[in-house]
Formats: C-alpha cells, structure tokens, sequence
C-alpha cells in the first residue's frame, strides 16, 4: 500500500527534500507537508536571472531549485503541499502526462468541492472563479514520478512580486488578479490546519487506502546527503539563460520589456 | 509505417524508451520519435550533455520538459557526445515540428556490438502498441 506522510512545519530544505529522497529509498508515498518558513522553489530549467537574488538575501528568502517542473513559486506557511511518489511502472501512473495531471489532481479537486469552492485543471494548475488556487508541476526521479502541487490557503502578493526581478507593481497587480486564495473566496476561518484532513480523506479514497506511517530515518539521512548537492551554487545557477519572462498564471506572462531592472 | 496515427521511420534504429537512432558511420544521430513527442506535449526545453560528456545504454542523459513536466531521455548505447544540436536547445519545439530532423545528439559509438541490441522499426512499433494499451485501459 502507498505510504502516507503528514509532515508540518518543515525547514525548507526538509520542506522539498524529503520528496526528493522517497525514490532513492524506493518508496511510493504521499507526503502532505507545510514549511515554517518563507523560501523561493524554481523549477528544474527555471532561470535564476529572473530572481531577484539581492531582494531574497536581504529578507533571508533562500532559494531552492527542485528536479521536477514548473516556474517558480514563493512557498510559505499558508500554503498546503503535496506530493505523490510513484514508480513509473505502477499501473496508477497514466503515460500521457495530460492523464496524469488530471487523474492525480482529482483528490485536491474534491477538497477544493468539500469546502464549497469549484476547481478546474487549467493546464495543469488548478483554477476557481477565473483564478489560480493551486499550481502543479512534476518529473521523473530515479525511476519513480513525482507531481507535486500546493493549495493556496493565504498569499503573501506583495513579497512575491518582489523576489522577481522585474516591475514589482506590474507583477503584484498582475497575481492580484490572476491568483487567488481560500481565505480570499471564503474567509479569513479557513487555515491550512483544518484543510489537510479533508486533503487526506480524498486522497485516502482516491487511492483506497493509504499507509499512515512515521517518515522511515532512512528517508531523512538520504535527504540530509542530497541538501550536499541541492545548496550548491552550481546547481543552483545551472540554468541561466532561458526566456526572459515570468508567467503570472497560464495565458498571462510578463516578458523583460516590462522590467525596470 | 503509421500505428493509430503515430509515425515510425522504416530507415532507422529505435530505443525501448522512444528514441530514435541514425547510424552515420562510427556515430550515430539520436532523437526523440513521434509517438513520445506527441505523448509528452509542446515542449519547452531540452537539457543535454556536453561534448565530450559519456552517455550510457539505458541511463537518463537529458531531460525534456512539456508542460511543467520533467521527463528523462535515456541513452541507446553507450558513447561519447562529440555534437548537440543547437538548434533543438535553441527552441526544443521543433522537436514537435519535425521530430524526424530534429536530432538532439551526435555520438561516438563506444561499443558498436550495442548497434544490434536497438530494436527495428517493427518491434518498437509493438512497445508502442503496447503502451497504447495502457493507455487505453
């Protein structure tokens, strides 16, 4: 049975390392997680010329690039993460990547529907009323798959325009307007405390039944041994020219003719 | 040959995990077939080795990513990348445009005897059959 690990108030290493050490360990997993603190996650072929690194060391934001896809996201306490581990050889595992998305999103769609909120996958994010509520992404580690996503419970819209390095008023108003949270369509009541159970009893019904267990030591050695890699200034700068744009949510992308920088 | 609508070039040589391979002497050219193109979507990059950089015969050498998504590219034999196609790390789409021109490696053959392990055009059509099965299910 798929193991299922509910980790809160991860450092950020912790916070993404974790899911990267569950295919090392051979291990298929949810891990349902939460950060105790602000940090930057980019994707495996993000451009990190398109942070603001100055901005990030200044307000001790670290930044972290992870293996799978996606841009770049600002991860804090007020979001709910998730991550399936899966050998790519497991009978769950749709080969076309359009399936996978939608098959393994279908557990956040029905929190998202338990709580009075209707989502739909808009090119592999998660959309209400118009706005992005949750983003997702994923890759293959070792010879498992992993997709990995957040649900925005609050967002802090004004640091994350800052970590670009581009127009920051542009940018805000841009994920103002394209970004939404659960407290802004349901109130200020909602917190990610109360959203994990109902995260966790979908997901439990989706994959009938899920392993409830303590994170194996190994799991943490492994992930301890990778931060090696994972902190170093090459690995981090590994991908320096790509497009000079951001994109806000699909459909609204900001390119460098906007920038002040 | 065509199967449900995914093409497969009769001339060349095919990897279990959807690449291609062109033989051109000591080297071959590899890229990424049809079927795993339109599989994966448009693709946004490609992440490749160096020159002079070691592939390995079923190891991942290279990602691509397709919408927020990271996928692997395994080796067909084991070599020596001696040209990367600047044109597909340029703007990896036309891997979606023209997966048949667009190579994505040169190599140097280290041992020529894994040339004969590639699969024909016929037997890679019937992994892809059976993926499509899968897919199907």
């Amino acid at each position: 049975m798929i193991k299922l690990y509910i980790l809160n108030s991860l450092d950020w290493h912790a916070d993404q390392l974790i899911y990267h050490s569950l295919p090392l360990n051979s291990i298929e997993a949810l891990f349902i997680h939460t950060t105790s603190m602000p940090y930057v996650c980019i994707g495996y072929n993000y451009d990190i010329d398109l942070i603001d690194k100055n901005y990030c060391k200044k307000n001790k934001i670290p930044i972290f690039r992870r293996e799978i896809g996606g841009g770049c996201v600002y991860l804090d306490s007020e979001q709910l993460l998730y991550h399936i581990v899966l050998n790519r050889e497991n009978k769950l595992v749709p080969y076309k990547k359009e399936e996978l998305f939608k098959k393994f999103l279908i557990p956040v769609l029905d929190t998202l529907e338990d709580i009075g909120l209707s989502g739909r996958i808009v090119n592999r994010d998660i959309f209400v009323n118009g706005k992005k509520i949750s983003g997702n992404g994923g890759g293959e580690i070792e010879d498992f798959i992993v997709l990995g996503g957040n649900i925005i419970v609050d967002f802090d819209y004004e640091r994350c325009a800052n970590i670009f390095n581009f127009d920051k008023s542009k940018l805000y108003e841009a994920m103002k307007k394209n970004i939404t949270t659960v407290r802004n369509e349901l109130g200020k009541g909602w917190n990610v405390e109360l959203l994990i159970p109902i995260l966790v009893e979908n997901f439990k019904n989706f994959f009938c039944g899920l392993e409830v267990e303590k994170l194996p030591k190994e799991v943490m050695n492994i992930a301890n041994e990778l931060k090696k890699k994972y902190i170093k200034k090459r690995w981090l700068e590994r991908k320096r020219n790509g497009k000079k744009e951001i994109k806000v949510v699909e459909g609204v992308v900001l390119n460098a003719s906007t920038s002040n920088n | 040959m065509n199967v449900e609508g995914y093409e497969i070039k009769e001339d060349l040589l095919y990897h279990k995990e959807h690449t291609w391979i062109k033989k051109e002497g000591e080297h071959i050219l590899i890229g990424i077939t049809d079927f795993a193109q339109k599989l994966a979507g448009d693709i946004t990059y490609v992440d490749l080795p160096s020159e002079g950089d070691e592939i390995i015969k079923d190891k991942p050498f290279g990602t691509i990513e397709t919408g927020k998504w990271v996928g692997k590219l395994y080796g067909p034999v084991d070599g020596e990348v001696v040209e990367i196609n600047s044109d597909v790390t340029d703007d990896a789409t036309v891997i979606n445009r023209k997966p048949w021109e667009a190579w994505v490696l040169k190599v140097k053959v280290k041992n020529p005897g894994q040339i004969n392990e590639l699969l024909q055009p016929g037997a890679y059509a019937n992994v892809m059959r059976d993926k499509l099965k899968e897919i199907k299910k």
